[in-house]
């Protein structure tokens, strides 16, 4: 995806598709803190070595107070209960295309610190959301992009290798609506080969149903070393019947 | 070289040197970047800003003037780049040396012309500090970067 203008991007946030609302978002800055290490053998220079990261993220989106838009999903309501979400997102730069499966995307977890919404007559509403990393984030890839299924996905082989020792596997779900009584059981999977002829479940969600609540927005992280492994891939287990409408993403870092 | 505008200003990125790197201790600094990725097509501005700390030496004898004099060096380098998500481009670079902590080297040249005395490589190693990544719809992407300098840096024309 060459340099360009930002017409089309995949904003998640916990059970939530951002994407028609949002108007600008930022993922990040992502931070390492730099220490100082001076001694006298510096010869005068400041010796500096990265420290912790951290990253904040914030969303400027417009409100809707349609029945299970966004004000009834991410409001008030949700935010003083301290919601920790996971945030994903795809971007884009030049024409949009439909997101799939394997396309660049960053996630993490983090807390809903802050939200903002102003009424400026005649003016469309604006609604802002921060949130704080407080765990890892990755650059990572779209496991499984947004749709409704009916059925059991296996989801399209990534290239990535598996974490080394000082790494981590990193996961997200997102489930945003469901019809009549589906489950869904979303597993990532492992294997040194595209052809997951010898596929190793790494993470597994708790099974999410058609009663919204935390298992609708989940974050998962696996420790190293499996770095011999060469692809990754979802698999979403489907039952009951209805439609669910989910999406994954992963990575390692 | 007279003052000139900044047209074919050289970035160059790497882990790894040949020669005498810059950076920790006392080094002589020579040489180039080994395997030096080429920013100069993503980067738009670069900002190179050495100082050094003031201390304070006030004393009586001052007649009432702050006396100062320089403690130790450090500097920041700033980037502002146009994103791209393209295999071995900007994000696919950066992101790599800073969730790696991996220490870096960087050679800012002002033209595109060979090292002389009147086209000096800025040559730093340091540490990728920030990665920000925002959007906004109907903007072109664009990333602001820091880096903080470890040690001693060189001023090469050769």
């Amino acid at each position: 995806m060459a340099q360009g203008v930002a017409l089309a991007s995949g904003i998640y946030l916990g059970p939530f598709d951002m994407s028609a609302y949002t108007s600008k978002w930022s993922f990040g800055p992502m931070r390492c803190d730099m220490k100082e290490f001076p001694n006298f053998g510096a010869a005068g220079y400041k010796t500096i070595r990265p420290g912790l990261f951290s990253m904040d993220a914030t969303v400027e989106a417009w409100q809707d107070y349609a029945a299970n838009a966004l004000d009834q999903t991410i409001g008030l309501t949700q935010f003083v209960g301290r919601p920790q979400y996971p945030f994903s997102v795809v971007p884009q730069l030049g024409a949009p295309t439909a997101v799939a499966a394997g396309d660049r995307a960053y996630l993490t977890r983090g807390i809903l610190s802050g939200t903002e919404q102003s009424f400026d007559i005649g003016e469309p509403v604006p609604v802002t959301f921060a949130i704080a990393g407080d765990t890892g984030f990755c650059r990572g890839y779209v496991a499984a992009p947004s749709a409704a299924r009916s059925s059991t996905l296996t989801g399209t082989a990534v290239a990535q290798a598996g974490p080394t020792a000082s790494q981590f596997l990193y996961a997200s779900l997102h489930v945003f609506a469901t019809t009549g009584s589906p489950t869904l059981t979303v597993t990532v999977q492992s294997d040194d080969s595209s052809g997951f002829s010898s596929a190793t479940t790494r993470i597994t969600f708790t099974q999410a149903t058609s009663t919204p609540n935390a298992n609708w927005y989940q974050w998962s992280s696996l420790a190293g070393d499996w770095s011999t492994e060469t692809h990754l891939r979802v698999v979403g287990t489907y039952g009951g019947s209805g439609t669910i409408t989910w999406a994954a993403f992963f990575g390692v870092a | 070289m007279a003052s000139f505008p900044a047209l074919t200003t050289t970035i160059g990125i790497g882990s790894a040197w040949t020669g005498t790197a810059p950076g920790d201790g006392d080094p002589t600094v020579s040489g180039t970047i080994s395997s030096s990725v080429d920013a100069t097509s993503w980067t738009t501005k670069s900002v190179f800003g050495p100082k050094f700390d003031t201390v304070e030496f006030t004393n009586f004898g001052s007649a009432g003037y702050k006396t100062f004099k320089p403690g130790l060096f450090e500097a920041d380098i700033n980037f502002e780049m146009n994103q791209d998500f393209a295999s071995s481009q900007v994000d696919a670079t950066v992101w790599a040396l800073f969730i790696a902590r991996t220490l870096t080297y960087l050679d800012i040249k002002p033209t595109s012309a060979s090292r002389s005395a009147t086209n000096p490589s800025i040559v730093v190693a340091g540490y990728w500090v920030e990665y920000p990544m925002e959007f906004t719809v109907g903007d072109a992407a664009k990333i602001s970067l820091s880096f903080k300098v470890t040690g001693k840096p060189g001023r090469l024309t050769s």
